[in-house]
């Protein structure tokens, strides 16, 4: 993986995202990973699956990466997404940053999820042995023009 | 769906639209054209297209030509305006 932003449908790599972020000059580097749960409030998931507004959510996570560059600087981000069926376990995503300090890395990684759960278009569905249920991040929207409709 | 509510006159406008999740679900297809009046918001066109039911109706986002667009977005020709329902990646 060369690419800042990745969004496939293979298992995720958490050696190339830390590649594309580690140079010389960095003395920290953290890849967070979003992995897969098995229950939700008391049942069972079985497996997760997860869609995407191709285009439109690499540029939205490109835009992330862009942002968090230019508020942190020095800083540098690598965001991949996994679509598709997420075996329970695996990673969902991964976030690689690298700083010349630690602090500024920790504040990246935290802001570059926060708002991805915000703002990419990507969803996810739950299956369960009876059902299935698509799955809304509570910081669906946080930040963007919106809201709706609502419910009448 | 309720192509009679959105049937557009002589100089209405062609768009595309992408529906997602549990939209492409409930319509059974990811992208559908759609001819429309000239001047449609997209929330318009959305709220004819998913008529409120019982529940409510999904509160939605909405993008067109792949960036964020407020609802009261109006429409160009050749658009292609997606409904982005509540967002899980992560």
């Amino acid at each position: 993986m060369t690419s800042r932003v990745v969004l496939t449908h293979a298992p995720l790599s958490e050696a190339a995202v830390r590649a594309v972020v580690v140079h010389p000059a960095a003395g920290a580097v953290l890849v967070f990973h979003g992995i897969t749960r098995d229950h939700f409030e008391g049942r069972a998931v079985l497996e997760l699956s997860y869609e995407a507004y191709p285009g439109m959510a690499e540029a939205q996570m490109g835009a992330i990466v862009a942002e968090a560059e230019t508020r942190w600087p020095g800083v540098r981000v690598a965001i991949a997404h996994r679509l598709g069926v997420v075996p329970v376990s695996e990673a969902s995503v991964l976030i690689g940053v690298s700083s010349p300090h630690r602090g500024d890395c920790y504040a990246a990684s935290r802001f570059a999820i926060d708002t991805l759960k915000a703002r990419v278009p990507i969803w996810k569905k739950e299956h369960y042995a009876d059902g299935s249920a698509w799955k809304a991040n509570q910081e669906s929207g946080r930040g963007v023009l919106v809201a709706g409709t609502e419910k009448s | 769906m309720s192509d009679e509510t959105v049937s557009a006159g002589p100089d209405g406008l062609q768009v595309t639209v992408l529906l997602f999740a549990a939209l492409r679900e409930q319509l059974g297809e990811p992208q559908v054209e759609r001819r429309v009046p000239t001047g449609i918001t997209a929330r318009a066109l959305y709220e004819s297209m998913f008529p409120a039911t019982s529940a409510g109706r999904m509160p939605v986002m909405f993008a067109v030509d792949e960036v964020y667009a407020a609802p009261e977005t109006v429409l160009h020709d050749g658009a292609t305006v997606a409904f982005l329902p509540p967002l899980g990646g992560g």
